[in-house]
């Protein structure tokens, strides 16, 4: 469990299901997700076992992002595609509770991600892809120190059209840098 | 992705690490014979740990575990092959790698004593250790030595590896106890070389 100021990361149990389900079947949280295919309570509840499997493994780290006050799960987030070799890892996040949008609550949760990866995990590299039209998303991970560092073009078919994906990482240096510097 | 049963987020691994003499590749079924050949020799065993007989049905199990193990990354085991005759003339490996703390356990047995006092352990412990720190990326390789065994000791303080602990009268053999040193080399010493 990763405890940060407004939100903790913690392990997803069985009754996270019904909550999980009802928020992300909600084409306006999937807006800026990979996936506009609705989730059943027990495919969501399957995934949630295989997270288990996957975390004992060391490939896949996936946590819920529960508010402090009051105690409440309102987004999700992890660690994917784990490759020990190279020490590098996937970010994937959403808060999947529209009334918990634009209060930096997933600025704080991605800086704990980071925080786990970095010094836990002991990774070099953390990566991401992000919508080129989700801007919100693009502010939050360039204030806590990724850069943009390429283009996946029109690698998503969203709404009728194809929409390019941004990629952004940062190394462990980077990270231990502006940390050093309080910037983060 | 799966190629050749890699998994796609650790590809360009590689599998065979060829030295001038020796040769590091996977371990198969067909190895079983002559492994058991020499392994179930007391003069063999007695510096690695406990002399007892291993059935053949026994080693099978233990090849296809390697196999398993690779695949997962929790530990990489090699045959040490001798170029000159494509002869297989020892083990040796990579075991309980901690991917976090990226830390591994080397062991290695040139168990054809025909083969002894060639430096060909030597050149296969380099390359298991090329092959730890800039395949596999890791930060620190150790291994445990019996006391008495003097030529592996020399060969381990020869490549690099420091003596940093002793384990007290760990080993029981031949009636009587033997201390176990504890050896070890970091990724930084290693570049160093």
């Amino acid at each position: 469990m990763i405890r940060g100021k407004y939100v903790t990361l913690r392990g997803l149990e069985l009754i996270d299901a019904p909550e999980i389900v009802r928020r992300y079947n909600d084409l306006e949280v999937r807006r800026f997700l990979l996936s506009v295919v609705p989730i059943s309570l027990e495919e969501e509840r399957d995934r949630i076992k295989r997270s288990w499997e996957l975390r004992r493994k060391g490939e896949y780290y996936m946590f819920g992002i529960e508010l402090n006050k009051p105690k409440r799960l309102i987004g999700t987030c992890g660690l994917e595609r784990v490759s020990h070799i190279h020490r590098r890892a996937e970010v994937s996040i959403a808060i999947f509770n529209k009334t918990y949008w634009d209060q930096g609550l997933g600025t704080e949760a991605t800086q704990l991600l980071l925080h786990f990866g970095f010094n836990l995990l002991n990774l070099h590299s953390i990566w991401l892809a992000v919508f080129e039209d989700n801007r919100r998303a693009q502010h939050i991970y360039g204030k806590v120190g990724f850069q943009r560092v390429g283009t996946r073009r029109q690698a998503i078919f969203r709404d009728g059209r194809y929409i390019d994906m941004y990629l952004y990482d940062i190394l462990a240096e980077e990270y231990r840098h502006q940390l050093e510097r309080g910037t983060a | 992705m799966l190629l050749a049963g890699i998994p796609e987020r650790d590809c360009g691994v590689i599998i065979m690490l060829k030295g001038k003499r020796v040769t590091l590749r996977g371990v198969e079924l067909t190895d079983v014979e002559e492994i058991l050949k020499h392994f179930n020799d007391l003069e063999i065993r007695q510096f690695l740990g406990e002399a007892i007989p291993i059935a053949k049905p026994e080693e099978e199990e233990w090849v296809r575990s390697t196999w398993a193990q690779r695949r997962e990354g929790r530990a990489h085991v090699f045959g040490i092959e001798f170029n000159e005759t494509q002869q297989l003339i020892g083990t040796c490996g990579l075991h309980a790698i901690s991917p976090i703390h990226r830390s591994t356990e080397l062991g290695i047995a040139v168990w054809n004593k025909d083969y002894w006092g060639k430096g060909l352990g030597t050149e296969a412990l380099r390359l298991l250790l090329d092959y730890a720190f800039n395949q596999l990326n890791l930060h620190r390789v150790w291994l445990r030595v019996i006391e008495d065994n003097e030529r592996a000791i020399h060969i381990y303080l020869k490549v690099g590896f420091q003596h940093t602990g002793r384990l007290r009268q760990c080993v029981f053999k031949q009636g009587g106890y033997q201390d176990l040193l504890i050896m070890d080399i970091l990724e930084d010493e290693y570049h160093k070389e």
